[in-house]
């Protein structure tokens, strides 16, 4: 193999022996990322560089004014005095450490419902994937018919089983009806990738655990939840990532007529990145929320690299560890 | 002496026929599909809600009679011309979404080819940071990004939107980039002695096989875009507004400053529709596209 | 340790197909039983239905005198092997094979036993902290069967085990299988498309086709009595030449050959005016100079295949080929389909000692024992003339 006329193909495993033809296949490499890499210098590099950039300045109007300059930490302190944004913060927390299992312990359900066997596969897979492809918009209204105080749905049920029925849900609990427009809202995607991932476990290995002995239960704990610790944690982190960035339903959803980003919004639902996006949008401190959005960017890395090294502990994987 | 044959013609001693179901199991079933109908109620039970408070009088709130009588049915007229022309905000959200996946799709397949089929010096560590990309919250990206667009006199125009078409969207590259990684190798090899290169292997042969994730990628891309939200309502006037800002606004009552409810239901399900039919056309395909990527981290 | 009954077993699936069709069998306490048939026979499903792991549509089966119809697999006592050995990948080998008991509660000390003697028997001593992917294929094999083991069920159920493994080394773990039996005797029931594997491994076999068993009968009596058409063909590699033959004038003729029937004796008059002829390619024998054999036929070599202890030589003759369902179910099962298509002519194949000279190109006279011969009616597909089994060793097999 590997003469001077090999043609460029690219394989895996088989090294290139001429120096041409590596650089012509770097140059094709190159060639084909290109748009995906100018967008990402562009849309992302850049945008990280001036924002810390603008951290350090006093920027609060959008045109460069002359009395633009370098105030070094000055934003950063303000930040960490700033007993809103610790709450925001918090507040962001909150959400991820709640919307994040419950997510996977819905989508996991759905998924295993819907490899179970049942008839009408596709109709039911469909019902609970459509929320999905509904527009935050539409989602939002909905959810704010849903938990109207004044006879919306869940208002209405819980009064026909004779609990409460006039809550004022979107502005004395707006926090817990967030999480569970979230989970409904988002329950679809996950619920097909643990699908894939349940079917990526041979049947052969529940037979021998039938015969062996297991009952459902055992087998759930002793073959599916620990042959699917990868996609679990891929949906963790993934999850993680998700729910810190959530700012637009707080918004749509908040009570009364929305001005700007949310003057309405109700403070508990205020997630960091919108508490940053009100710094600019409602007092023009572009150095400001840039300040904030690096500090929030620091400590979603730290975490997700947290749960990420986790892995080690709980995570199976095939592969890497224990390949041949 | 040999045993006999024991074959088609001999007579068989009939056991008795017994019922084939365990109660067992009949109980396991019933569970499952109780399980089954109880989410598939809760999951549709918002959507249907909204459906029937789009049909109530325009000023009232959601009280009332569960199913509206009379129930209003020109609220969707209503909706579609009363105080704006409905038509004009979804060419609107058309285009966006057009320019916006279109070009997405494509530049993120090519890209997760590269990734998948080409050796290059940095492609490991631009794989990485690509991945990383989706860890970056919208905040900073964002807040530095309004500002120059702004600068740059993009303000008010859909030129963002084409610049995202364009640069792809990490998550479609990781996705592309599982599935042609999947591809046997000797497809690549009976190419190349074809006469093949990069570009025509991946034009003639990966990318015409690509069925599943392309549909997955316009479902998920698409759909997003369509219920777009804070770009638009953060960048553009309203002559250019799509409708996932215009219903949200759109519909309120000039005289007494009140959102009418039923009006912006209607006009939210109105607004809905071509993304679910969109997702009911292509589900097979973007099941099977998810299945067989093997998204499994 | 428990024999198997099944009576009038039936499987059939949602989509109308009926995998299982009657199956009446009665293997014995502690006896290897081969179920062997070409692919989509019913095999697999009959062993899952003894496993409990497919429902049965109709009939019965009973391990050990009691009725396990309707029991759960894991209340049935057996253990089973798979094809792709479902081994639990994120365990290592140790817990693999404690997993069963652990299930059913069996004390620490007990496990622990039992797991030293599983490894001592296969050789797994210094397998048993390292993961299935880490291991060969033989070993995963031997860690299913190690699993296996450790449970001692009173049935051992084995699907296809040997079918992943390479071929030397497939031989060499037959043996192993073997031995293992005769110093375990557990009753087991094992599952092949091979016909080597059945003859070499069974005590008894039983041939399926399409969801019915055509003979069970130890190896021997498979081979030189086979029931029908089926059972003829499908045991036996090279497989048994097959031609349509009629009779007149008290010859057996067939592509311009006329063997006389006085040499059949007095089973000569039983044979209806049609039949179908067997020979299977062992038993024929080249022509010296200055014989004059009763029955001989002669052909010209197309093919010829040097084994190095034998040749196999093939030489087409003026017949059609037999192209009965069961011949072309048989060789739809085999892994290798003909390159070329098919030729008009029956291409008929003979084993010969080896050491003698080219064959290829040349005409050759080969003879033929009459009493070898077998007879099947056209019809029915049915053997004729009862063949018993000679006391010789079958010949070699592939």
């Amino acid at each position: 193999m590997g003469t001077a006329e090999t043609p460029l193909a690219a394989t895996a495993a088989r090294p290139r022996r001429r120096a041409s033809f590596r650089r012509r296949e770097t140059f094709a490499f190159y060639g084909f990322l290109s748009p995906w890499l100018l967008g990402f210098i562009a849309l992302t590099s850049v945008p990280l560089v001036l924002a810390f950039a603008m951290s350090l300045s006093n920027l609060t109007t959008v045109n460069l004014h002359t009395n633009l300059h370098y105030v070094g930490g000055q934003n950063y302190s303000r930040a960490y005095h700033d007993h809103e944004m610790w709450y925001s913060l918090q507040r962001t927390g909150i959400l991820m450490v709640t919307i994040v299992p419950l997510w996977i312990v819905t989508q996991l359900g759905l998924a295993m419902i819907l490899n179970a066997g049942i008839k009408f596969l596709g109709l039911w897979r469909t019902l609970f994937y459509i929320a999905v492809v509904v527009p935050v918009v539409a989602k939002a209204f909905i959810w704010k018919a849903v938990f109207a105080q004044d006879g919306g749905l869940v208002n209405r049920v819980l009064g026909a089983l004779g609990g409460n029925s006039n809550a004022d849900w979107l502005l004395d609990h707006p926090t817990a009806t967030l999480v569970m427009l979230l989970v409904w809202g988002g329950a679809g995607i996950g619920m097909l990738i643990f699908i894939a991932g349940l079917r990526g476990i041979p049947e052969e290995l529940y037979e021998v655990a039938r015969i062996d002995g297991a009952n459902a239960i055992r087998r759930f704990v002793s073959i599916t939840l620990p042959l699917l610790t990868p996609v679990i944690m891929f949906q963790l982190v993934w999850g993680l990532v998700l729910a810190a960035n959530v700012f637009v339903e707080p918004v749509l959803i908040s009570p009364g007529l929305q001005q700007g980003l949310g003057s309405t919004v109700p403070t508990q639902n205020v997630t960091v990145n919108l508490y940053a996006l009100q710094r600019i949008f409602g007092d023009g401190d572009f150095g400001y929320g840039a300040a904030i959005a690096w500090i929030f960017v620091l400590l979603l890395l730290i975490v997700t690299a947290l749960v990420f090294l986790s892995g080690r502990f709980w995570v199976f994987y095939s592969r890497e560890q224990y390949g041949k | 002496m040999t045993q006999g044959a024991v074959g088609v013609d001999a007579v068989p001693t009939r056991r008795r026929r017994r019922k084939r179901v365990r109660p067992a199991r009949l109980a396991t079933q019933a569970i499952l599909y109780a399980f089954v109908l109880a989410f598939a109620a809760i999951f549709v039970a918002p959507i249907a809600w909204g459906f029937f408070n789009s049909l109530r009088e325009l000023h009232q709130g959601v009280s009332g009679p569960v199913i509206p009588r009379p129930a209003h049915w020109d609220n969707y007229r209503y909706a579609w011309s009363g105080l704006f022309s409905f038509s004009h905000y979804l060419w609107n959200t058309v285009v966006l979404t057009f320019i916006a996946t279109v070009p997405a799709v494509l530049t993120s397949a090519f890209a997760g080819y590269a990734f998948a089929r080409m050796r290059a010096r940095g492609r490991n560590t631009l794989f990485i940071l690509m991945l990383g990309t989706t860890f970056i919250p919208f905040s900073i990206v964002f807040i530095p990004l309004f500002w120059v667009v702004v600068n740059l006199g993009m303000y008010s125009t859909r030129w963002p939107w084409l610049i995202w078409g364009v640069s792809g969207s990490a998550f479609l590259i990781f996705l592309f980039r599982q599935f042609y990684a999947s591809f046997p190798v000797e497809l690549d090899d009976a190419a190349a002695i074809d006469g093949c290169g990069h570009l025509r292997t991946f034009l003639h042969i990966y990318l015409p096989n690509s069925a599943g994730p392309l549909a997955v990628a316009f479902v998920l891309l698409g759909t997003g875009w369509w219920g777009e939200y804070i770009y638009a309502a953060l960048l553009l006037p309203d002559r250019l507004l799509p409708l996932g800002v215009k219903v949200a606004t759109g519909y309120n009552d000039p005289t007494a400053q009140i959102v009418l409810i039923p009006a912006t239901l209607a006009g939210a399900l109105l607004f809905t529709l071509p993304a679910v039919l969109a997702f009911l056309v292509l589900q097979k395909q973007l099941t099977r596209g998810i299945v067989t990527t093997g998204l499994k981290g | 340790m428990a024999g198997i009954e099944l009576q009038t077993v039936v499987k059939t699936f949602p989509n109308g197909v009926r995998a299982v069709d009657g199956v009446e069998l009665t293997i014995e306490d502690g006896e290897f039983m081969v179920l062997v048939g070409p692919s989509g026979c019913g095999k697999t499903t009959l062993l899952r239905c003894i496993a409990g792991l497919e429902e049965v549509t109709d009939g019965a089966i009973l391990i050990g005198d009691r009725d396990v119809t309707d029991v759960n697999p894991k209340d049935r006592d057996i253990a089973m092997v798979f094809q792709n050995y479902a081994l639990y990948p994120h365990m290592t080998v140790r817990r693999n094979i404690a997993f069963g008991l652990k299930v059913r509660g069996t004390p620490r000390a007990e496990i622990a036993a039992r797991i030293a003697e599983a490894a001592r028997l296969l050789g797994l001593e210094e397998l048993m902290d390292r993961r299935p992917l880490a291991l060969s294929g033989g070993q995963r094999q031997r860690v299913a069967m190690g699993r296996a083991i450790a449970r001692r069920p009173r049935v051992y159920l084995m699907d296809e085990p040997l079918s992943n493994l390479d071929a030397k080394l497939r031989v060499r773990v037959r043996a192993d299988l073997a031995r293992l039996h005769a110093q375990l005797g557990v009753t087991t029931v094992y599952v092949t498309h091979d016909q080597v594997e059945a003859m070499t491994l069974g005590q008894r076999a039983a041939v399926m086709n399409e969801g019915k068993i055509q003979q069970v009968d130890t190896p021997q009596s498979l081979y030189w009595s086979p029931v029908n058409l089926f059972v003829a063909a499908f045991i036996g590699s090279p497989s048994m030449n097959l031609v349509e033959a009629h009779i007149a004038d008290g010859c057996l003729r067939f592509a311009g050959f006329s063997l006389p029937l006085a040499e059949l004796g007095p089973d000569g008059a039983k044979l209806p005016p049609k039949v179908i002829l067997g020979i299977r390619p062992e038993h024929f024998s080249e022509v010296e100079a200055g014989q004059s054999p009763a029955w001989s036929i002669e052909g010209e070599v197309t093919v010829e295949e040097n084994l190095g202890a034998e040749v196999l030589v093939f030489f087409p003759i003026n017949a059609a080929p037999v192209e009965t369902d069961e011949i072309v179910s048989i060789r739809a099962g085999e892994e290798e389909e003909a390159l070329l298509a098919q030729e008009a002519r029956a291409l008929f194949t003979a084993r010969l000692p080896s050491g003698t000279r080219q064959l290829l190109g040349t005409k050759i006279r080969l003879a033929v024992d009459p009493e070898r011969c077998h007879f099947f009616d056209p019809v029915t597909r049915e053997s004729l003339l009862t063949r018993t089994a000679a006391d010789e060793p079958i010949p070699a097999l592939a």
